[in-house]
């Protein structure tokens, strides 16, 4: 079973999150900020793929992004930005060059789309 | 007078060469001093009245031209010749010059009060000719362009203001006659917008540019105010927003959901939809206002699109018993574009006509193609837009006046910012009481 791991301090959305991609047949982990989340990409079972949001309490995304990269075990997982921000052009770009990025998505994708995506990343 | 000396002359040169041919020396001689006598007599009287007259009618032009007032009127001491024209030379030069007065004058007054308006107004005023020449300027733009004040004029190289010289030097060299450049000035840090418009000006038979700077520092801060407004609302509805949705797909997935509470959920589905499309479209304006909207290049499948649009907006379609569907000639069409901003023009396109169709109406979503472009269209049986509003309803909150229940008018205008962000067009064409086709076209890059 492939094994998700959603970075992210909105509780409600990590747990909408979590129930959707078991129903659909994934393993869930949660963290609920960028430094719980760097942990637990490194420590635990190695997810693989890691749903990430930008604005957090201590280490923002892009952050979490560069030390994912410098970590050899984590820095081929690819990455999902999700996030509740009105990101412009800018901050897209930023992201994009970070090499594990995948994408800059909207929390407001529709979940059918995003579990598209996240198949043709790394299979069901 | 004249006539009469030189008839006396002629009379004694006659006895004077009779007198010769008898060599009578008595007689020659009293003839010479005649002669001589009545010369003297001549050249005086052609001095008086002439000579003297003229030099003075030379002295006085020559000083009108120099001083452009007559000093003092020419004396009429010649004959009556010569008194006529000095009589009317007076005459002339007193009118030019009052008229001269008169004019420097009215352009005195003119200039002085353009200058007055352009050194009150807080905006920076710059007249250059196509060589570079400063013709006008107010003392605001030397501030800002940074020129030191000088007696004699200047031309565009004695600005220091490197990135406003540079700006000006593309003005000059550009074919545009007129247009607006926001610009940030390193010195002061602050924003300026720039409008400029060129014209002939025929007296130096050059092209002249006016450049109008503007500060527009203040607005710039409010709309970051305005924007960072949006954004902080709008992060914090999105993740409860999100998670409704997310649940909402999850039961509808779930085939144990009675009949009843479908209907339910799908109603509370479109409503949540509805309510993130709108905060998706308030921030899509601000961005795309701010030219700053990341555009995504993929590949979009038009029936695709269409489907979904349709099926986003089928709940309401329904109800109010509006035959809402695909267009039997629809071209299924591959091009690359940003899909998710597509989907809000067309399902704000729609939902626009579902707004104003009555009951048992009729929608529909086209699209076809020639060689350079895609073309989409949405047409409606509603009431049909009037030719005066067909270019205002593209602008922002412009329903707020004509249809106040009918929501906050914004979607017309976000689609309007989405499409020329994208590189197309939007109109409208409506024949009143028929309905409204609003149709628009986007440049066709291929899909790979």
């Amino acid at each position: 079973m492939k094994k998700i791991l959603i970075i992210d301090d909105s509780v409600e959305f990590k747990e909408m999150i979590c129930d959707y991609f078991q129903i659909i047949g994934y393993k869930v982990e949660k963290a609920d900020n960028g430094t719980d989340g760097f942990k637990k990409a490194l420590d635990t079972e190695k997810p693989d793929i890691i749903f990430l949001d930008v604005m957090m309490p201590d280490l923002s995304g892009i952050e979490v992004l560069r030390r994912l990269r410098e970590e050899e075990k984590t820095k081929n997982i690819p990455v999902l930005i999700l996030t509740g921000s009105n990101f412009d052009s800018n901050m897209d770009k930023l992201f994009k060059m970070e090499s594990n990025c995948r994408d800059f998505l909207s929390k407001s994708i529709s979940l059918p789309i995003l579990a598209k995506l996240v198949k043709n990343i790394i299979g069901e | 007078m004249m006539f009469y000396i030189v008839l006396i002359n002629l009379f004694l040169l006659f006895s004077l060469s009779y007198s010769l041919f008898r060599l009578n020396d008595h007689i020659l001689i009293s003839l010479l001093s005649v002669c001589l006598i009545s010369l003297v007599f001549f050249s005086f009287y052609l001095y008086q009245k002439r000579i003297k007259p003229i030099s003075a009618i030379i002295e006085s032009i020559k000083d009108f031209l120099k001083t452009h007032s007559l000093q003092k009127i020419i004396p009429m001491k010649g004959d009556k010749e010569i008194n006529f024209i000095i009589n009317n030379l007076n005459k002339m030069m007193l009118e030019l010059q009052a008229f001269k007065s008169f004019h420097i004058d009215q352009v005195v007054d003119e200039r002085n009060k353009s200058n007055a308006v352009m050194n009150t107004i807080s905006d920076s005023v710059l007249l250059i000719d196509s060589s570079g020449e400063v013709i006008h300027h107010n003392l605001k733009a030397l501030g800002i362009l940074k020129i030191e004040l000088k007696t004699k004029g200047f031309t565009i190289s004695d600005i220091k203001n490197e990135g406003l010289l540079n700006l000006i030097n593309d003005v000059i060299n550009s074919k545009e006659q007129k247009g607006n450049i926001e610009f940030e000035n390193k010195d002061d840090r602050k924003f300026y917008l720039i409008s400029f418009s060129k014209f002939r000006i025929p007296s130096i038979k050059k092209d002249g540019i006016f450049f109008v700077m503007r500060d527009i520092t203040v607005e710039k801060e409010i709309q970051k105010t305005k924007e960072d407004f949006f954004h902080m609302i709008t992060h914090d509805m999105r993740a409860p927003l999100s998670t409704i949705r997310g649940y909402l797909e999850i039961i509808f997935s779930d085939k144990n959901t009675s009949e009843k509470y479908s209907r339910y959920i799908e109603n509370i589905n479109y409503s949540v939809n509805k309510l993130a499309g709108m905060i998706d479209d308030i921030l899509n304006m601000t961005k795309l206002e701010g030219k700053r909207f990341p555009i995504k290049k993929e590949p979009i499948y038009s029936k695709e699109l269409a489907e979904r649009v349709i099926l986003s907006q089928k709940l309401i379609a329904k109800l109010k018993e509006i035959n809402l569907y695909i267009d039997k000639d629809f071209e299924d069409i591959t091009f690359i574009s940003d899909n998710t901003l597509l989907e809000r023009v067309l399902i704000n396109l729609v939902g626009n006509s579902l707004k104003f169709t009555p009951k048992s109406g009729e929608i529909k979503i086209g699209c076809y193609n020639d060689n350079e472009k895609v073309y989409f269209y949405v047409s409606d049986t509603g009431p049909g837009i009037p030719e005066d509003k067909r270019k205002s309803i593209f602008e922002k909150y412009v329903q707020m006046e004509e249809h106040r229940e009918m929501g906050f008018g914004l979607g017309l205008a976000m689609c309007k910012s989405a499409i020329e962000n994208l590189g197309g067009e939007i109109w409208v064409e409506s024949e009143l009481g028929k309905g409204a086709k609003f149709i628009f076209n986007l440049p066709k890059e291929k899909g790979t």
